[in-house]
C-alpha cells in the first residue's frame, strides 16, 4: 500500500524542487534597487497612519470553530458513504443518526445566529 | 460638526475598552488617495472594527486645480474652458452652468436654435456622464463587463461631440451667447442613430444588473441615506431623489427651455445604493424622451446671439472685413465687460444642482465665481452613509453617489 | 532494471511531465483567459506578441523573473518569501490523483501500469485531493498575515472566512458521489461510472451544483474573489507581492482550477470516458481535455458576467444554502442506495430540489420587489421598482429667471406616468 504513495512523494519531491527554485530565480535574476519609499507598506499611496496591529478582530470565530466540528464530522461520513452499498439498511440508519446528530446542533447554532460575519 | 471633525482627522481611536477588561482594537487604514475605486483622488480614513466602519472621514484636495481662483485671472470669454475641466465626465454641463451665468450677467437671450441644442447636448452630456457612472459602480462591484459595455455606448456620444466641437471631452462648446459653431449636418442623423439604438442597450444593462441576485444583494439596503440627512447634508441630484425626495432642478428652477418639454423625475424610496442606481438607469429614459422632443424641435436659424461684442464673427468675415477684425481682436485680447452685479445659476447636471455665483465688478473679468458643485455636496453624506457598513459597501457607496473629484477640490 | 527501479523513473518523468503541463496550461490559461475575456466585453486582448499573441506568456514570465523583488520593511521576511511557494506546491501536488486515462492504458504488466496516465491511484484520491486543496489556504492566509499591509491582512482574514464557509459543504457534497461508486479512487469512480453506464451528473445533479459553487469559492474565482477584490482591497493579499513570486500565486490559482475541474470531470462526467469512444488510442486523454477544458470555459464567463459577493453573503450562502442542501442530498441518496433505487430516483430528486431552491429564489425576488412596489404604478422595462416616476409642474420660466435663489422646495406635484 505504501508503494502507491511512492510517486506522489516523488511529485511532491520535484514540485518542491521547482517551487525552491522559482522563490531563488527571482532574487538571481530581478534587479535590487531598494528605497525607502519602495519598501513601505502599500497604503493608497500616503504614509500609514499606523502599523497593522499583532491583534485584530477574527469575526467569524465562531464560525471558524463550528467549521472545525462539522468538517471532522462530514470526513467521517466519507467512510460510511462508501460502504453505503454493502451496508444497506444498516448503513442508512446509520447515516440518518449521523445526520441528524449534524443537522440538530446546526439547526441549533443557526437560530443561535452564529452564521452571521459579526 | 464641521470643526470637531477637522481636529479629530488625523486622531486614531485605536481601541475601544470594553466590559471586563477586554480591549477592542480598531484598525485605521488609507483608503485612497491611489485607489482602484475611490473614484479619483479621494482619500477616505477608515477606522475599521474588523471589516465593519466605525468612523469614516473624507480627506480631499489632492485634485486641487485652482479653477475658480485662475477664473477670476481670465476674461469671460476665456473662464469657459477652465469649467470644462471640473466635472471632467460632464464638461458640456459645466459649460452650459458657466453660460447661463455669464448671459444673465449680460442680460442677453440665446436664440432658439442654441437652446434646443444646449438641451440635446446637456442630455447627451448627462447620459454619457450616467455611462462612465454605471461602467465604473458596476466595476466596483465586480461586474467587469458592464464597464466595458458603458464605454461602448459612451464613445457614440463622445463621438458626436467630436463631430460638433472638433473635441472629444473638453469640448467648451455651449459658450455664453450660444454655441461656438452650428451644429454640423449630419449631427440630427447621429443623434437619432443613438436614439434608436440606446433603448436596447440600456435594457442589456437592466438585464445584466437589475434582476441580477448577486446585485441586489450587493446594492438593496445597503449605505442608506434618510431623506432629512440628505436634505440636511445638501445632496442633490440622483443621491438626493434616490432618497425619495422630488428635487430636480430641470423642473423645480427650470432654465435654458427645459419647460417645454415632457418628461419625469425618477424618485427612489429608499434612499439605498439600489435606489440611487435606479435613479439613474431611469434618467436616462427621460433623457431620451428630451433628446427626442427637442430633436423634432430643433428650429433653425441662428445659432449665436447676434452681438459681435460677445461672440467672434466669423473667421471669413475677420480676413475681410475691418470691423469684424477689430471685433475679434477686441473680444480675444479684452473681452466683454457685463455690468457690475451678481449672479447665481443653478443647473441640474448629471451629479446634481451645479450652481455657478458670479459676481461681476464691471470689469472685464470675473470678480468671482464661485461653483457649487454636486458632488461636492453629495460627497459630504458619505461617511452617514458608509457608517457601520463594510469594507465592501464602501465602494458600492462611493460609486452610488458619483462623485468626481475635478469638481470636489475644484 | 528492476521492476522497482522502472516504476521509480516513470514516476519521475510523469512528474516533471505534470509539472511541465501544468506550467504550460497555467501561462495559456492566463491568454486564454485574457482573450475569451476581451471577447466577452468586446475588445481585442493581448495579440501583439506573436500570432494570435500566442507568445504573450513567454513575454509575461520573462518580465516576471526580471522584476525586483520587493520585501517590505514591516514584511515577516521569511513566511513572505515562502507563502506563495506553500500555495503553488500544494496546488501542484493536489493533481497527483487526477487521472487522465485508465490504469491499462499501455497494458497490464506492473511496468506499463508505472506508466500510467496519472501519478498515483490512491486508493483514498478524493480524500487526499480534499485535504490537499483545504491546505491552499495556508499559502494565502499567511502570504497576506506577512505583508505587514492592512489590505493584505483584511484579504488573509477574507480568505479564511470563505474557507470556512464552503469547505464543509465540498466533502459533504461529494460524498453523494462517493455512495454511488463505492471508492474513494479517482479511477475506481471512473469505472464505476462506466460500469452503471451512467455519468454520475446525472444521479446527483444537485451535488454538481453545490461543488461547482462550492469549488468556484475555494479557488477564489470571481464572484468569489475576495481575497483579492480588486476594488475593495487593491490586490487583497497580493498588494506587496511583485515579480515571480506574486506570478507563483496566480499560478496556485489557475492549477487549482484545473485540479477542481478535473475533479468535477472525474466525479461527475466520466473522468476520460466518452460513451465507449475512450477506447481508441488517445482519446480518453483528448475527452478529458474537453471537458476540463469547458469547465475553465465556463470559470471565465461567470467572471466576465457576475458581479461580487460579499463575503458575509458567502458565508450565509455556504452555511445556510451549500450546507443543509448536501444534507438533504446525501440522506436521500444514501436511502436510495440502501435500497437499491435506480440511479434516476436520487436524480429526479437532486432535480426537483434544484427546481424547488430556484422557485423559491425567484419567488423571494419578486416577492420583495412586489412589495416594494408603489401601489398600481406601471414602471417601464418591469422594473423591480422601489423608483417612481414623478410629474412635477414645472415652475415658470420667469420665476427663475429673475436671479432671486428661491429656497429649493420641491413643487412636487404627484406621481405616475407610462
Amino acid at each position: 500500500m505504501v508503494a502507491e504513495y511512492v510517486p506522489v512523494l516523488i511529485l511532491m519531491g520535484l514540485v518542491f524542487a521547482f517551487t525552491v527554485a522559482a522563490v531563488l530565480v527571482t532574487f538571481v535574476f530581478g534587479p535590487k534597487k531598494p528605497t525607502p519609499e519602495k519598501l513601505a507598506p502599500y497604503e493608497c499611496g500616503i504614509q500609514e497612519i499606523e502599523a497593522p496591529q499583532q491583534r485584530f478582530p477574527v469575526k467569524y470565530l465562531v464560525t471558524g470553530m463550528l467549521f472545525i466540528i462539522f468538517d471532522v464530522e462530514a470526513a467521517s461520513l466519507i467512510p460510511l458513504s462508501i460502504l453505503m452499498r454493502q451496508l444497506k439498511m444498516t448503513g442508512f440508519v446509520e447515516l440518518i443518526v449521523f445526520a441528524v446528530v449534524l443537522t440538530v446542533p446546526f439547526v441549533y447554532v443557526w437560530r443561535k445566529g452564529a452564521f452571521t460575519w459579526e | 460638526m464641521q470643526t470637531e471633525e477637522r481636529a479629530t482627522t488625523l486622531e486614531v481611536d485605536e481601541s475601544e475598552q470594553l466590559e471586563g477588561g477586554a480591549r477592542r482594537d480598531y484598525m485605521t487604514i488609507n483608503m485612497g488617495p491611489q485607489h482602484p475605486s475611490t473614484h479619483g483622488v479621494l482619500r477616505l480614513i477608515l477606522t475599521l472594527d474588523g471589516e465593519t466602519i466605525v468612523k469614516a472621514q473624507p480627506d480631499i484636495g489632492y485634485l486641487h486645480t485652482g479653477i475658480e481662483k485662475t477664473a477670476e485671472g481670465k476674461s469671460y470669454f476665456k473662464a469657459l474652458v477652465v469649467t470644462d475641466r471640473m466635472d471632467y465626465l460632464a464638461p458640456l454641463a459645466n459649460n452650459l452652468g458657466y453660460s447661463l451665468a455669464v448671459e444673465k450677467l449680460l442680460g442677453i437671450e440665446v436664440p432658439e436654435r442654441a437652446l434646443y441644442a444646449r438641451v440635446i447636448l446637456a442630455e447627451l452630456q448627462r447620459i454619457a456622464s450616467h455611462l462612465v457612472w454605471l461602467g465604473t459602480s458596476a466595476l466596483d462591484l465586480g461586474a467587469q463587463s458592464v464597464f466595458l459595455y458603458c464605454f461602448r455606448e459612451r464613445e457614440i456620444i463622445l463621438d458626436i461631440f467630436e463631430l460638433c466641437s472638433g473635441v472629444r471631452m473638453m469640448t467648451s462648446y455651449i459658450m455664453p451667447g450660444g454655441l461656438q459653431a452650428d451644429l454640423p449636418p449630419g449631427f440630427e442623423q447621429r443623434v437619432r442613430d443613438f436614439l434608436a439604438l440606446f433603448p436596447k442597450r440600456l435594457r442589456e444593462y437592466h438585464d445584466l444588473l437589475t434582476n441580477n441576485r448577486l446585485w441586489v444583494d450587493r446594492t438593496k439596503g445597503i449605505c442608506k441615506l434618510p431623506a432629512e440627512d440628505a436634505v440636511r447634508l445638501g445632496c442633490t441630484g440622483a443621491t438626493l431623489r434616490g432618497s425619495g425626495v422630488a428635487y430636480d432642478v430641470r423642473k423645480a428652477f427650470p432654465y435654458g427651455g427645459y419647460e417645454r418639454f415632457d418628461f419625469d423625475i425618477p424618485v427612489g424610496a429608499n434612499g439605498d445604493v439600489y435606489d440611487r442606481y435606479l435613479v439613474r438607469m431611469l434618467e436616462m429614459d427621460q433623457s431620451l424622451r428630451i433628446i427626442q422632443q427637442a430633436l423634432d424641435g430643433l428650429p433653425g436659424g441662428p445659432w449665436q446671439v447676434d452681438d459681435p461684442k460677445i461672440v467672434p464673427p466669423p473667421k471669413y468675415m475677420v480676413s475681410s472685413n475691418m470691423e469684424a477684425l477689430i471685433h475679434h481682436f477686441k473680444l480675444y485680447t479684452e473681452g466683454y465687460r457685463p455690468p457690475a452685479g451678481e449672479v447665481y445659476v443653478r443647473t441640474e447636471s448629471p451629479k446634481g444642482e451645479l450652481g455657478f455665483y458670479m459676481v461681476s465688478d464691471g470689469s472685464a473679468r470675473p470678480y468671482r465665481m464661485h461653483v457649487r458643485a454636486p458632488s461636492f455636496a453629495n460627497l459630504q453624506a458619505l461617511p452617514l452613509m458608509i457608517q457601520g457598513a463594510f469594507v465592501a459597501d464602501v465602494v458600492a457607496a462611493i460609486g452610488s453617489i458619483d462623485i468626481v473629484l475635478g469638481e470636489v477640490d475644484r | 532494471m528492476s521492476d522497482v527501479a522502472w516504476i521509480v523513473v516513470a514516476a519521475v518523468v510523469k512528474s516533471a511531465i505534470a509539472i511541465g503541463a501544468l506550467l504550460t496550461i497555467f501561462a495559456y490559461m492566463t491568454l486564454v483567459e485574457r482573450r475569451v475575456i476581451a471577447r466577452f466585453q468586446r475588445r481585442v486582448g493581448p495579440n501583439r506578441a506573436g500570432p494570435l499573441g500566442l507568445l504573450q506568456p513567454l513575454a509575461d514570465g520573462m518580465k516576471m523573473a526580471f522584476k525586483e523583488q520587493i520585501i517590505p520593511t514591516k514584511a515577516r521576511r521569511l513566511i513572505f518569501v515562502l507563502s506563495p511557494a506553500i500555495s503553488v506546491f500544494v496546488a501542484l501536488i493536489a493533481f497527483a490523483v487526477v487521472p487522465l486515462g485508465n490504469t491499462t492504458t499501455w497494458g497490464t504488466s506492473p511496468v506499463a501500469i508505472a506508466w500510467a496516465p496519472f501519478i498515483a491511484d490512491l486508493n483514498v484520491g478524493v480524500l487526499y485531493m480534499l485535504a490537499i486543496s483545504s491546505l491552499a489556504v495556508y499559502g494565502i492566509v499567511l502570504g497576506g498575515w506577512s505583508s505587514g499591509n492592512h489590505y493584505s491582512l483584511l484579504g488573509a482574514l477574507r480568505s479564511a472566512a470563505q474557507m470556512v464557509s464552503y469547505e464543509v459543504s465540498i466533502g459533504l457534497a461529494l460524498a453523494g458521489v462517493l455512495m454511488l461508486s463505492g471508492t474513494l479512487s479517482m479511477v475506481g469512480i471512473v469505472h464505476a461510472q462506466v460500469a452503471q453506464g451512467i455519468w454520475f451528473i446525472l444521479a446527483q445533479p444537485l451535488a454538481f451544483v453545490l461543488y461547482a459553487i462550492a469549488a468556484t469559492a475555494e479557488v477564489n474565482r470571481a464572484p468569489f474573489d475576495l481575497p483579492e477584490a480588486e476594488q475593495e482591497l487593491v490586490a487583497g493579499y497580493l498588494t506587496e507581492f511583485s515579480g515571480l513570486r506574486w506570478s507563483l500565486y496566480q499560478m496556485a490559482e489557475y492549477i487549482n482550477m484545473i485540479t477542481v475541474s478535473s475533479i468535477a470531470a472525474t466525479l461527475f462526467f466520466g473522468g476520460w470516458t466518452l460513451g465507449g469512444l475512450e477506447g481508441i488510442p488517445g482519446m480518453p486523454f483528448v475527452w478529458y481535455t474537453i471537458k476540463v477544458a469547458i469547465f475553465l470555459f465556463i470559470f471565465i464567463w461567470v467572471r466576465a458576467t457576475l458581479p461580487r459577493i460579499r463575503y458575509d453573503q458567502l458565508m450565509k450562502v455556504g452555511w445556510q444554502a451549500l450546507l443543509p442542501l448536501s444534507i438533504i442530498n446525501l440522506v436521500f441518496t444514501g436511502l436510495a442506495v440502501a435500497l437499491g433505487w435506480p440511479w434516476w430516483a436520487s436524480g429526479l430528486f437532486g432535480l426537483g430540489v434544484l427546481l424547488i431552491v430556484a422557485v423559491v429564489l425567484y419567488n423571494r425576488l419578486r416577492l420583495r420587489q412586489a412589495m416594494e412596489r408603489q401601489s398600481g404604478e406601471a414602471v417601464p422595462l418591469a422594473l423591480p421598482s422601489s423608483v417612481r416616476l414623478v410629474r412635477i409642474a414645472p415652475a415658470t420660466a420667469s420665476e427663475s429667471g429673475d436671479g432671486v435663489v428661491a429656497a429649493p422646495a420641491a413643487p412636487a406635484e404627484s406621481v405616475t406616468t407610462s
